[in-house]
Formats: C-alpha cells, sequence, structure tokens
C-alpha cells in the first residue's frame, strides 16, 4: 500500500525540483500534482524533467498520461509510442496505446505501416518522386524520419511538413531556418571555408540536417534511433530531389 | 592557463583542427581559444553562438531536450559546436579543414563540454 506524501514532503520535493533542474524528484511531484488534478501544472513539471533526461521512460509514461487525462489523443498516443520505443518490453505504455479511440489508432497505424518494420531503407526521395511530384511531403514515409521540408531564403515552406503530436511545425521551423542561408554565408569570410554544405542539429531524441539546395534549403528531421550519418545521407538525396522539383519551378540558386 | 586551456589542446592534438574556443552560449563572448593565426577568434565565437541561437530556436516546436550539438559543413572544412550547461553555458567550438575526422571531434568535443559543467 502505499501513503500519500505529506504537505511537508510535497513542498520538499517542488524546493528541490526548483533548486536543482536534475533533480530526479520531478516524477513523484508531477505523479501527485495528477492525483491532486492539477493537470497543467504537472505536464509543465514533467517536460521540464524531460529537457534534463529526454530517455526517461517512465516520465513519457506519465506525460503520455497526463495529455490523456487533458483529452489531448495524439500527444498520449506520442508519448506512449516514444514510451515503447525506448523499452519495447512496457507493457503498460502497449495497453494505453491500444485502449486509445480505434479512430487515433488507426490514423497512426497506417502512418507506422507506410514505414515498414524494417530497419531504415535506401529509398530515394527523387526516384519515388520525380520532378513534377511532391517528393518531401513523401519523406516521412522513411522509417524514424519525422518529415522534411523545402523552404525559400526567407523561411517560406514551399513543400513537405514536419509533424509531431499531430501537428505539423514546418511553418515554425522555416521561419528558423529561413535567414540561415545569409547567416551562414558570413562564415565563408571569417574562416575561408568556401560555401556552406550542410547543418546538422542533434537535440535529446531528435536530429534535423539542413543543406542549400538550389534556391532553397531542404530539412529533415530524424528520431534519436536515426544516426547521423544516415541523416546526411537522407539530406543528400533530398538535394538531388530538390535541383530537379526546383528547376521546374524556376527558382534560382542562393548565391544569385 | 586558464581552466579552458586542457580541452582546447587537447581538441587541437585532432589532425585537421585550426583552432578551437570556449564561448558564453548566450552573449557570443570568447572565454578562451587557442587557434591558428588566421582564424579571428572574437569574430567565429560571435558567429557560432548567434548560429547556435538560431538553430536551438528552429528545434524548440519538437524538443523537451537542449540543443547539444551543431555541426556545419563548408566547402573546405567544418565548424562545429558542443553545448554544456544549458543556454546560460559554454559553447566549445571547434574549426576544423575538410580532412578531419568528424566523428572524433564530436566525441571529444561533447566530451569535454560537459566536463566543463
Amino acid at each position: 500500500m502505499t501513503t500519500r506524501p505529506s504537505h511537508h514532503q510535497l513542498t520538499e520535493w517542488s524546493e528541490a525540483v526548483a533548486r536543482d533542474p536534475a533533480s530526479l524528484l520531478f516524477l513523484p511531484l508531477a505523479k501527485e500534482y495528477r492525483d491532486r488534478g492539477l493537470t497543467d501544472a504537472a505536464i509543465r513539471i514533467c517536460i521540464r524533467g524531460l529537457e534534463r533526461y529526454p530517455s526517461h521512460v517512465e516520465a513519457h509514461h506519465l506525460l503520455g498520461t497526463l495529455y490523456h487525462d487533458a483529452g489531448d489523443l495524439t500527444r498520449a498516443f506520442d508519448e506512449w509510442d516514444i514510451v515503447l520505443r525506448l523499452d519495447p518490453t512496457h507493457l503498460a505504455a502497449r495497453h494505453l496505446l491500444e485502449s486509445l479511440p480505434a479512430a487515433e489508432t488507426r490514423r497512426r497505424n497506417l502512418r507506422r505501416d507506410s514505414r515498414g518494420s524494417g530497419g531504415p531503407r535506401e529509398q530515394s526521395p527523387a526516384g519515388a518522386g520525380g520532378a513534377d511530384t511532391r517528393p518531401f511531403a513523401a519523406m516521412s514515409s522513411l522509417d524514424g524520419i519525422r518529415g522534411a521540408i523545402v523552404l525559400d531564403r526567407a523561411g517560406t515552406v514551399l513543400d513537405g511538413e514536419l509533424r509531431l503530436g499531430g501537428v505539423d511545425h514546418a511553418p515554425e521551423v522555416a521561419a528558423a531556418l529561413g535567414g540561415l542561408a545569409d547567416e551562414v554565408a558570413l562564415a565563408t569570410e571569417y574562416l575561408g571555408l568556401g560555401s556552406w554544405r550542410e547543418l546538422a542539429l542533434e537535440a535529446g531524441p531528435h536530429t534535423l540536417v539542413a543543406a542549400p539546395a538550389g534556391g532553397a534549403i531542404v530539412a529533415v528531421l530524424g528520431d534519436a534511433g536515426v544516426q547521423l550519418g544516415w541523416l546526411t545521407r537522407i539530406s543528400k538525396q533530398m538535394r538531388d530531389a530538390a535541383g530537379k522539383w526546383l528547376a521546374v519551378r524556376a527558382i534560382p540558386p542562393l548565391n544569385e | 592557463m586558464s581552466d579552458f586551456a586542457d580541452v582546447l589542446s587537447r581538441l587541437n592534438r585532432i589532425a585537421g583542427v585550426r583552432g578551437s574556443l570556449v564561448v558564453s552560449c548566450e552573449e557570443g563572448l570568447l572565454l578562451d581559444s587557442e587557434v591558428l593565426p588566421d582564424i579571428p577568434g572574437e569574430a567565429v565565437a560571435a558567429f557560432a553562438a548567434r548560429v547556435f541561437s538560431r538553430a536551438r530556436r528552429s528545434l524548440l516546436p519538437f524538443s523537451y531536450a537542449p540543443l547539444t550539438w551543431l555541426q556545419l559543413s563548408f566547402e573546405h572544412g567544418f565548424l562545429f559546436a558542443a553545448a554544456a550547461g544549458g543556454p546560460a553555458g559554454f559553447l566549445v567550438v571547434v574549426a576544423a579543414d575538410g580532412r578531419v575526422n568528424v566523428g572524433q571531434v564530436r566525441l571529444e568535443a561533447t566530451r569535454l563540454a560537459e566536463a566543463l559543467v
């Protein structure tokens, strides 16, 4: 039998978490907040804890449950999905995923099935798409790839999507990356290293690779299980595809 | 000799590395550096912090986790940045030519950045 923490103990946990962002007490604190009906506060605590411990299985599990409490089934699915990726034997997360409404599960399964069950597959977006189709929108069918976009220098999405939690974040990412080409071009003056070829970023469970392609920039987002080398390889394929795609639309090269 | 001297000298022993710097993440100020004479340390520090900040914003919609590694590839070389201590912490920045072993720099720089915190 478990006993509820006293008010004094709760205050101690809260102070410990505020004092030390690395404290693992964020988890029991968030659980207790949930039990007391403070869902939003519990979500905030969980997210803050995951900033420090992005692979903490139980924190993802709890966050999924909190999203479920809040009625956000898409985010709940994503968090429990992360749990199963981190720990395929996590029965509670599997059970909860199965408990989701059929429509949500079916929608997610359709996407998962399209990825296949094996490891990363060699699949050329250029070969799959061709110049007149939308090769970037199809990138999320690659295993471990969250999505890919092509954007112009002004930060406008030309094609593709970067979907997480049921939401397409492409516009925000494109806006942040938009001025990057100009910014990075400055570095060539400082360093004498020639024009830029690629930018790779790693943040916990996600890796983003962006590269200039003709008159635009391509960006691809991968999950933690996708090695940087693999993402770089996909990025190169995307650049080839983008060259053809942009040529059809007569978008001039970046250097012009 | 600064607290960072050992970190810088270890990175600079990697073949192809042209210089390394420790930079304050938020302000882009150079804290220490060991670079070849043709590399302007202050300017590289400011540039690295600026790009890092923009890159962090690009990941905000997705990531709970802080940006820890940035790798910029150029026609003739690389610029790397490993972060330590969150937005108010340090960047360990490495400039290298095209023959550098990227994996080795990544390993050393991230390890050394973590050790600085």
